[in-house]
C-alpha cells in the first residue's frame, strides 16, 4: 500500500505566523508538518505522509471573498489523497474556516477532508452534516487526543470503512441515519433502559434531542413612529401559481416578493401554499395569515413610519432547525442592509 | 384482576362453506361474514378476502386491524362497547387465535382527508418485514361505502385528521364491522385447546420494587365503544386492553391488534414483581392547537402518574405535530417530579440535518427509537393488490413498483414495542 499525501490546514497562530495581529495573513504553504502536523504526523504512522501545510490567517479566511477559493488552490497543488484541518477546538474563525475548506475540498477536489472541533462549536453545529469532524475539547490543551482521532477517522474514511457510533469512534454526530432491525424488541429495550435510569446504572439513548439555540429577544423599538417595519411569514404565503416553487414542507428557500404598491394580499393574486395545516380560510382571504392590509392602515395612521417594500416568505412545516437558522440570518442580513427597525412575523 | 390470555395457534386460512376451527386451520364462511357486515346500513358493500404470509399480496387502504378473540370466562366479553356491553372487562379467560387478524380496508369515505390514512401491507418482498402483519394469516374486509350517508352538500370537517361528521361516523362503523367479524373467527377458539396461557395479573408485589406506569398518548381512542378525548388523562388497566376496551387506529401510531398484544404493558407484566411494581397504564391525549390545551393535556398525564406515587414511567408518544408538545412537556412535567422516564418515539426526521423531532426538551434523555417513518422504500410490484387500485399520496398505480415512505408500511413505526425496526444515528 502506497503511502498517502496528506496536507494540513492551519490558521496562522498554529502555523507559527503570529497571533491575532496577523490575523489578516493572506493563504500560505509550508514543505511538510508545522505546530500540530508533528503529533499529527506521528499519529498517521507510515500510511500517511504529511507533505504540505496549508495556513490562512483568521480574518482573512472568513471575510476575504475568495479566500477559500486560494486555499483550495494552494491544496489542490499538492495533489492530496487526504486533507486534515485543524484542530480548532471552539476557535470562531478558524472553526469556520476548518469546515468550509473541508466541505468544499470534498466536494470540489473529490478527497477525503477531516477536521476536528469542540461539539459545542458554532462550526461543528454548521458543518457536522457535511464534515466528518473529531469531537475535540474546547482548548488546546485537548491537542494530543484530538490529532490521534482526527488520524484514525482520516485514515478510516478514506479507506471507505464503516465507522460505529460517533460515542465509540469520538466524532461528532453527523445526522446519517443506518436503519437496522435490532436483536431485542423496542418494550424490551424500553424496559432495560428504564431499570438502569431507575437505579442510577449506566445508560445510553438510542437517539438525542437536540439542543435549541435561545435566541434573545431584541430590545423594544424606542420610537415606533420613525420605525420601518417589515413582514415576514412561514406560513407558505406565495403568488398564486407558486412561480419559484416553494415547497409545502421541508423548506429549502425563502422567497422575497414586492409589496411595494399593493394594500391588500387578495385571493386572487397570492395563495398559501403550507402542507401544514387546512389552508382554506386563509385562501378566502391571504391577509389572514400576511395581514399587509393591517399594516398598511397603521402605516397610514403613523403607528410605524413605513412598510419595509419586500415581504420575506417561506413554510415552516417540518423545516429542519439549522436550515431555518440559516434563513433567519440571511433575511437579518438583508434586513439590516435596508434598514429595518422591526418585523412583523406571522407563522401558520 | 386476574386474566388468563390463552392462545390457539393457527396455521392456515381457507374460505369455506362454515366458519370453524379446523385442526390448525381457521374455516371462514365468506357469505356469513358478508351477511353480518352488511347488517349496518353503513355499507353497500362488502369484499372478502385471504391474504397470507408470504403471498404475493400487496394490501392497500389498510384501516385497523384486530386480532380474533373470544371471553370463555369472566364478566363481559370482548371488544366491549362494539360487540359486547360495555362492562369492566379484563379477568376470568379469554382465548386468541394467534396469528390471524381481521384487517379492515377501504378507499377513503367522501369527506375524509386522505393524506394521514395511507396504510399498506406487502405479504411477501422487501417490504414485507415493515409491517408486523405481513406475518398473520389475514381476512381483509374491503368495504364500499352506502353513499345516501353522505349528504350531497359538504359538511365542515370536524377536525382535520377525522374528517367531517359523516366521514367520522362511517369510519366508526367500519371499525366496529372489522371487531365483530373479529370477534365471529374468536368465538371458533372456545372449543379448543389452548397452545400456551398468558396470565395477566398485578397482584400485591415487594415494595422495594420500582413503582413503574405506561404513559400512553392516544389521539382520540375509542374506550368502551366510546370516542375518548383524554385531556384529564384516565388509567386502566392492561387486561382491559387485553381484552380490547381500546380500540382505534391512527396511521402507523396504534392499532386495535397491539393494543390486544401491547408489548410494553406485557413485559411490564411479565417483570412485575421480580424488577418492577406496575401499576397500570395511563391514557392521555387530546387535539391540542393551543398552549392552554398542551399544559391541560401534559399536566394531567404527569399528575395522575404522581397520584399513583410511580417511580419511573415509560412514554409511548406521538412525534408529530401538536401531539409532540404534549408528549415532551409530559415527560419534562414527570422529570421534575422525580418520575424516571424513557420513551419510546419514531424518528420523523428528513436529511441529515433535521434531528427528527418536532419539539424536544432536553429531560427526554433515554429514548427508545421505533425506526425512521420518512425514509422513502421502493417496493416492486406484487401479483395481486386487495384493498383499492391506487395510492393517493403520492398518486400511484398499486399493482406497479411504489416508492412509499416507511411509515405507510401499517404499524412499521408504532410504539407499543413489539417491533425491531430502529434508526441508529451516526
Amino acid at each position: 500500500m502506497s503511502t498517502l499525501r496528506v496536507v494540513h490546514y492551519l490558521n496562522q497562530f498554529f502555523a507559527g505566523v503570529g497571533s491575532e495581529e496577523q490575523a489578516d495573513t493572506p493563504p500560505g504553504r509550508r514543505d511538510g508538518p508545522v505546530g500540530p502536523g508533528l503529533p499529527l504526523q506521528a499519529a498517521l504512522g507510515d500510511r500517511a505522509q504529511i507533505v504540505a501545510t496549508v495556513y490562512c490567517g483568521d480574518n482573512y479566511a472568513v471575510e476575504h471573498e475568495g479566500a477559500v477559493d486560494e486555499i483550495l488552490a494552494l491544496i489542490a497543488r499538492e495533489h492530496p489523497d487526504l486533507l486534515i484541518a485543524g484542530p480548532a477546538f471552539a476557535a470562531g474563525r478558524y472553526g469556520l474556516a476548518c469546515g468550509e475548506v473541508c466541505a468544499r475540498a470534498e466536494a470540489e477536489l473529490g478527497i477525503t477532508a477531516v477536521s476536528g472541533m469542540h461539539p459545542e462549536s458554532t462550526a461543528a453545529d454548521l458543518y457536522r452534516t457535511r464534515v466528518l469532524l473529531a469531537s475535540t475539547r474546547d482548548t488546546a490543551l485537548g491537542m494530543a487526543d484530538a490529532v490521534r482521532a482526527m488520524a484514525r477517522l482520516a485514515l478510516a474514511r478514506h479507506a471507505g470503512e464503516t465507522l460505529g457510533t460517533p460515542a465509540d469512534e469520538g466524532y461528532i454526530p453527523t445526522g446519517e441515519r443506518v436503519y437496522f432491525f435490532h436483536e431485542q424488541t423496542a418494550a424490551e429495550r424500553a424496559v432495560a433502559m428504564l431499570l438502569a435510569k431507575t437505579r442510577g446504572e449506566p445508560y445510553a439513548t438510542e437517539w438525542a434531542v437536540p439542543q435549541y439555540h435561545r435566541v434573545e429577544p431584541a430590545p423594544p423599538i424606542r420610537d415606533l413612529a420613525s420605525a420601518r417595519v417589515a413582514l415576514i411569514t412561514t406560513g407558505g404565503v406565495v403568488p398564486t401559481g407558486n412561480p419559484d416553487r416553494l415547497e409545502a414542507a421541508y423548506a429549502t428557500k425563502w422567497l422575497r416578493y414586492p409589496i411595494g404598491g399593493l394594500d391588500d394580499l387578495v385571493p386572487e393574486r397570492w395563495t398559501s401554499i403550507h402542507g401544514g395545516f387546512n389552508t382554506t380560510n386563509i385562501n378566502e382571504d391571504p391577509d389572514r395569515m400576511a395581514p399587509l392590509d393591517a399594516l398598511r392602515a397603521l402605516e397610514r395612521e403613523g403607528v410605524f413610519r413605513e412598510l419595509h417594500e419586500l415581504m420575506f416568505t417561506t413554510t415552516g412545516n417540518t423545516a429542519a432547525i439549522p436550515t431555518m437558522r440559516r434563513f433567519g440570518q440571511e433575511m437579518v442580513r438583508e434586513l439590516r442592509a435596508a434598514e429595518v427597525d422591526g418585523v412583523i412575523l406571522t407563522s401558520a | 384482576m386476574r386474566l388468563e390470555v390463552a392462545s390457539v395457534g393457527v396455521d392456515g386460512m381457507e374460505l369455506d362453506g362454515r366458519t370453524a376451527l379446523d385442526g390448525r386451520t381457521l374455516l371462514v364462511d365468506r357469505d356469513q361474514v358478508r351477511r353480518l357486515v352488511l347488517e349496518d346500513p353503513h355499507f353497500a358493500d362488502v369484499e372478502v378476502h385471504v391474504a397470507r404470509p408470504g403471498e404475493s399480496v400487496r394490501i392497500i387502504h389498510a384501516l385497523d386491524v384486530s386480532e380474533p378473540r373470544w371471553k370463555v370466562d369472566g364478566p363481559g366479553g370482548v371488544f366491549p362497547g362494539f360487540v359486547s356491553d360495555p362492562v369492566s372487562v379484563g379477568e376470568g379467560q379469554t382465548r386468541r387465535l394467534a396469528g390471524v387478524a381481521v384487517v379492515t380496508a377501504g378507499e377513503p369515505a367522501p369527506g375524509e382527508p386522505t393524506h394521514f390514512r395511507e396504510q399498506v401491507i406487502d405479504m411477501a418482498g422487501p417490504g414485507a418485514p415493515y409491517s408486523p402483519f405481513s406475518q398473520t394469516l389475514n381476512l381483509v374486509l374491503q368495504f364500499r361505502p352506502n353513499l345516501a350517508f353522505f349528504p350531497a352538500e359538504s359538511s365542515a370537517p370536524a377536525d382535520v385528521l377525522g374528517g367531517t361528521p359523516e366521514a367520522a361516523e362511517y369510519n366508526r362503523a367500519v371499525t366496529a364491522a372489522g371487531l365483530k367479524v373479529a370477534a365471529l373467527l374468536g368465538r371458533t377458539a372456545a372449543e379448543a385447546t389452548p397452545d400456551e396461557v398468558e396470565v395477566s395479573e398485578l397482584s400485591p408485589c415487594d415494595p422495594a420494587l420500582p413503582r413503574v406506569v405506561c404513559i400512553y398518548q392516544c389521539q382520540r381512542p375509542f374506550l368502551y365503544g366510546t370516542l375518548a378525548a383524554l385531556p384529564t388523562a384516565i388509567l386502566v388497566h392492561p387486561n382491559e386492553c387485553y381484552d380490547g376496551a381500546l380500540v382505534g387506529w391512527r396511521q402507523s401510531q396504534r392499532s386495535t391488534y397491539w393494543d390486544q398484544n401491547h408489548s410494553v404493558l406485557r413485559e411490564l407484566g411479565r417483570r412485575h414483581g421480580t424488577d418492577v411494581n406496575f401499576l397500570g397504564c395511563i391514557l392521555f391525549g387530546d387535539i391540542t392547537p393551543y398552549r392552554a390545551d398542551k399544559e391541560r393535556v401534559s399536566s394531567a398525564a404527569a399528575r395522575l402518574a404522581r397520584l399513583l406515587g410511580a417511580q419511573a414511567a415509560i412514554f409511548l408518544g406521538v412525534n408529530g405535530s401538536n401531539y409532540a408538545v404534549d408528549t415532551m412537556l409530559a415527560i419534562q412535567k414527570c422529570e421534575q417530579h422525580g418520575i424516571r422516564t424513557t420513551l419510546l418515539y419514531p424518528d420523523v426526521g428528513n436529511g441529515r440535518d433535521d434531528p427528527g423531532f418536532i419539539f424536544a426538551l432536553p429531560e427526554a434523555d433515554a429514548i427508545v427509537c421505533t425506526g425512521s417513518r420518512d425514509r422513502q422504500l421502493t417496493l416492486p410490484p406484487l401479483e395481486r393488490v386487495i384493498g383499492g387500485d391506487t395510492l393517493l399520496h403520492p398518486t400511484q398505480d398499486a399493482h406497479a413498483e411504489v416508492t412509499i415512505p416507511v411509515r405507510y408500511l401499517h404499524s412499521a413505526c408504532g410504539v407499543q414495542g413489539f417491533g425491531r425496526l430502529t434508526t441508529r444515528f451516526h
